[in-house]
């Protein structure tokens, strides 16, 4: 992290500018004039440059992105990692002499049809400092510099405890952002407009934790792309003396001038759905993501437990591979799926406008077939796209809990 | 009241004790750790927390009489504690032997990709099952699954109500302070520490009598010599050439003027910090660079590469591990006697397969840097030769383990190659406080 801190609190992120060319040309060069050559003789030049600069961090930072970006091959090809087994099996006793040494390499160097010459090369010709720059990131110096930039933010905030966005040119979007990513929120408003918003996650009760910093990194990388906005983190730093303090960063779109170009690219919605915003109901105020138009209106929230009382609302979680649906929610992976929510919706309406219709009896029927195997009735009303805890107690069945068992009865 | 889990806390839709007003979602919350309280405080609550489901596990385990000691502490203790026992004293067993009593969904937390797949391995045999493992490109969960301290930090969220029962292998890393959070974060009722070292430095181990339940049971070596093989220690000096020592001291100058110079006292690890992050100056890189040099010098693995190739000689086919601090030494090391190199930046899979075919005796020689410091069971490897290492008596302790694993018969070294007039003769004594030595022959 390159950050400069003030005794009065306040953090900034040491952002380059085009005066700083110097050090983004020093860096590309040590790639470009370096090209066909080992990762290992880069890093050396590398370091030379570092000690040359009043700021060895920065040639550091932007180094790590040339590294990224860069197409690095192995110096000989071959399977490298077969070679080694064989070698590293026939040096079951290692060799303790020259003599026997040469041998097992000659051998290996048979038995994979290659030189003799190349062997040592060969044996780790799949580590990654013996790798040769086949092509250097092709990038200018005011490109480059624009990226550290944006990576000097992130980095920064990957110590942020709480993050404070206002004056932002398009809250949905900041809000939707905020939900996806499983952060929490609390909002200043005034009526439906929003003031604030201030962004933690679910540990932020219980402590100061640097938990949730990756995830306002996350969050940073595509908002700052608005047309207008500010933000207030608190980030906590670790002094000399090993104590933790909490420095305040502040920063506004006027920053965009120092990072990379870009906008923000609309949602595809399909067709019926809109963009939601901001109600107010009974002095309380809701923030459904997308507006739902069929013959009725719905409302739909991810990852957020609101849910206003006399309004059509549709809560949906959206969850990375590993988590566990919660029994009866909706709930997706990775992403909506609008299609699997439009059939979820019309079986629904069926199901209360059409409840003696001939598919709920076979269901029913069905149902009964299964009963008295609560978790077997659960399995085939999900199989059959239905949201069993709405669906049951309509077709006459009680539900209990016991632990996370359910216990389903008749009532 | 109905109690649910959410991302590393319990939440409740009734305001009480221990439970907090989250304005952010209008719910009451608790951190997940506390879940055993809860549910002892409120048994009729409605309880979606987490899944009780009886494994269907029997394995056939005898236990030494300390082992069995240990576990019924642990089982008096609310099935809560941390066992610190030295290593070779059968901490996987004692593990194997608490998930076969509770017979319960487990989740086991261990430090390095190698102690991982070697838990799933002895799951596995023991209890017939398929063995989940999350982390060093795996992510397969299943009722007893095992996990790096990475991935388990990482993962909190959505893996913190899947298992009842928590252990934590060389559980002195939970109490670092971010992998504190897997404690706080998992709702899993039992838990179980295991290690051989549990005081930190930093006294951070404190932490774990609140979140693992503290130390319950703990026996030193010399309480076990009946069950750890015998061993020597040798300590074997190696002169710098000339040019070496003049190339060494000129680098311990430059440091050591900077550090006079701005007044930094380097007395243990938080001073060495400061001294990194003042050194990002000219004047401190060039100090930091100079350290660098002459701990690399002190190193001197082209010196000690000719005593390594005698010790090599004097064992033919005995199962020796080699440990550098340095990755590039035990690269070179590898290069010249064509032994493979575990280093963090080998694969996974090739690390598992030569440890694979180091316990098969299809290799005799491993070198090492220090991810097999701990943990890895290698029953007969019996030579141990520390090239290079740091000041921890933690370290060495480890190291030392690796050869202990007790077979009939059985009598293992250790030698120690140490830089003569250099720094590391002070790094070797302090490492060694307090371990006993079986036969020692200093100079």
């Amino acid at each position: 992290m390159i950050a400069r801190k003030t005794k009065t609190g306040i953090i900034y992120p040491v952002f380059l500018s085009d005066d700083n060319i110097d050090y983004a040309r020093a860096v590309i060069s040590a790639f470009t004039e370096n090209t066909g050559k080992k990762k290992e003789v880069i890093e050396n030049n590398l370091k030379e440059i570092e000690l040359k600069f009043q700021n060895a961090k920065i040639i550091r930072a932007l180094s790590l992105i040339m590294m990224r970006k860069s197409i690095f091959v192995p110096p000989v090809n071959i399977d490298a990692q077969a070679l080694r087994e064989y070698i590293f099996s026939m040096a079951r006793i290692p060799p303790i002499n020259s003599n026997e040494r040469e041998m097992i390499l000659k051998s290996a160097a048979e038995s994979f049809n290659i030189d003799y010459i190349d062997i040592e090369n060969a044996i780790y010709a799949d580590k990654d400092s013996e790798s040769i720059l086949e092509r250097p990131y092709n990038t200018d110096e005011g490109k480059l510099i624009r990226e550290y930039n944006l990576e000097q933010l992130e980095t920064v905030l990957l110590k942020c405890t709480e993050l404070n966005i206002s004056n932002a040119s398009d809250w949905h979007f900041v809000i939707t952002r905020i939900r996806r990513l499983g952060l929490l929120y609390e909002i200043k408003n005034d009526g439906d407009k929003i003031i604030s918003v201030n962004i933690t996650g679910p540990m932020a009760l219980f402590e100061n934790t640097e938990r949730y910093g990756s995830k306002f990194s996350m969050l940073i990388r595509s908002i700052y792309k608005m047309n207008e906005w500010s933000l207030t983190a608190s980030i906590k730093v670790k002094d000399f003396s090993g104590d933790k303090n909490i420095y305040t960063l502040k920063l506004s779109d006027s920053a965009k001038f120092f990072l990379p170009s870009g906008t923000i690219k609309p949602e595809h919605l399909p067709e019926h759905v809109s963009r939601g915003y901001p109600i107010i109901i009974n002095n309380k105020f809701y923030f459904p993501d997308y507006i739902i138009d069929l013959d009725e209106r719905i409302y739909v929230s991810i990852n957020s437990d609101e849910r206003p009382d006399n309004l059509n609302w549709i809560n949906v979680y959206i969850l990375s591979d590993r988590d566990k649906k919660k029994p009866g929610s909706i709930a997706f992976y990775n992403d909506m799926d609008w299609d699997e929510l439009f059939n979820l919706i019309s079986k629904k309406r069926n199901l209360s406008s059409e409840i003696d219709n001939y598919s709920i009896d076979e269901i029913k029927k069905k149902l009964d077939q299964i009963y008295p195997d609560s978790q077997g009735m659960i399995d085939y009303l999900e199989s059959q796209g239905l949201i069993p805890l709405r669906v049951l107690p309509e077709l006459g069945y009680k539900i209990k809990w016991k632990n996370l068992d359910i216990i389903i009865e008749k009532a | 009241m109905r109690i649910y889990y959410d991302a590393g806390t319990i939440v409740s839709d009734e305001n009480t004790d221990p439970f907090l007003y989250d304005k952010r979602s209008g719910l009451y919350r608790a951190p997940a750790y506390l879940y055993n309280v809860i549910k002892k405080r409120y048994p009729d609550a409605i309880d979606d927390v987490i899944n009780h489901k009886s494994l269907d596990i029997n394995a056939d385990i005898n236990l030494r009489p300390y082992q069995i000691k240990s576990i019924e502490m642990w089982a008096k203790n609310d099935y809560n504690g941390v066992i610190v026992l030295p290593t070779a004293a059968g901490k996987t067993m004692i593990g194997i032997y608490a998930i076969n009593m509770l017979k319960t969904t487990t989740l086991v937390i261990a430090p390095t990709i190698e102690l991982v797949q070697q838990w799933r391995d002895k799951l596995k045999r023991f209890f017939g099952i398929e063995i989940g493992q999350i982390g060093g490109g795996e992510k397969d969960i299943k009722d007893i699954t095992v996990i790096t301290y990475d991935s388990a930090y990482l993962m909190a969220e959505s893996l913190g109500n899947m298992f009842e029962l928590l252990i934590a292998d060389e559980v002195h890393h939970m109490a670092a302070e971010s992998y504190i959070q897997i404690a706080k974060m998992y709702a899993s009722r039992y838990r179980l520490g295991l290690t051989a070292t549990y005081e930190r430095p930093d006294k951070n181990h404190e932490l774990l009598e609140n979140y693992m339940g503290g130390k319950i049971f703990e026996l030193g070596y010399e309480q076990l010599n009946d069950y750890i093989s015998n061993f020597k220690i040798f300590r074997i000096p190696v002169e710098l050439d000339d040019d070496m020592e003049i190339e060494y001291e000129r680098n311990r100058k430059i440091f050591l003027d900077y550090i006079h110079n701005h007044d930094i006292k380097i007395n243990g690890n938080m001073d060495f910090e400061h001294f990194i992050l003042s050194s990002w100056n000219p004047e401190g890189r060039e100090a930091l660079m100079a350290w660098r040099r002459s701990r690399e010098i002190a190193y001197n693995p082209k010196g000690k590469i000719e005593y390594l190739r005698y010790i090599l000689s004097k064992h033919p086919g005995k199962k020796t591990i080699i440990f550098s601090e340095d990755t590039n030494t035990a690269y070179m090391i590898s290069r010249e006697f064509l032994v493979p190199a575990l280093t963090y930046l080998t694969p996974p899979k090739e690390r598992k397969r030569y440890l694979e075919m180091f316990r098969d005796g299809r290799i005799t020689v491993l070198a090492t840097s220090r991810i097999l410091d701990e943990g890895v069971d290698v029953p007969d490897a019996s030579i141990a030769v520390i090239m290079s290492g740091s000041g921890s008596t933690r370290q060495f302790r480890q190291r030392l383990g690796r050869i202990l694993r007790p077979a009939p018969g059985k009598e293992s070294i250790l030698y120690e190659l140490v830089s003569s007039n250099t720094y590391e003769y002070g790094t070797s004594r302090r490492r060694r406080k307090g371990v006993p030595i079986g036969l020692d022959d200093s100079a």
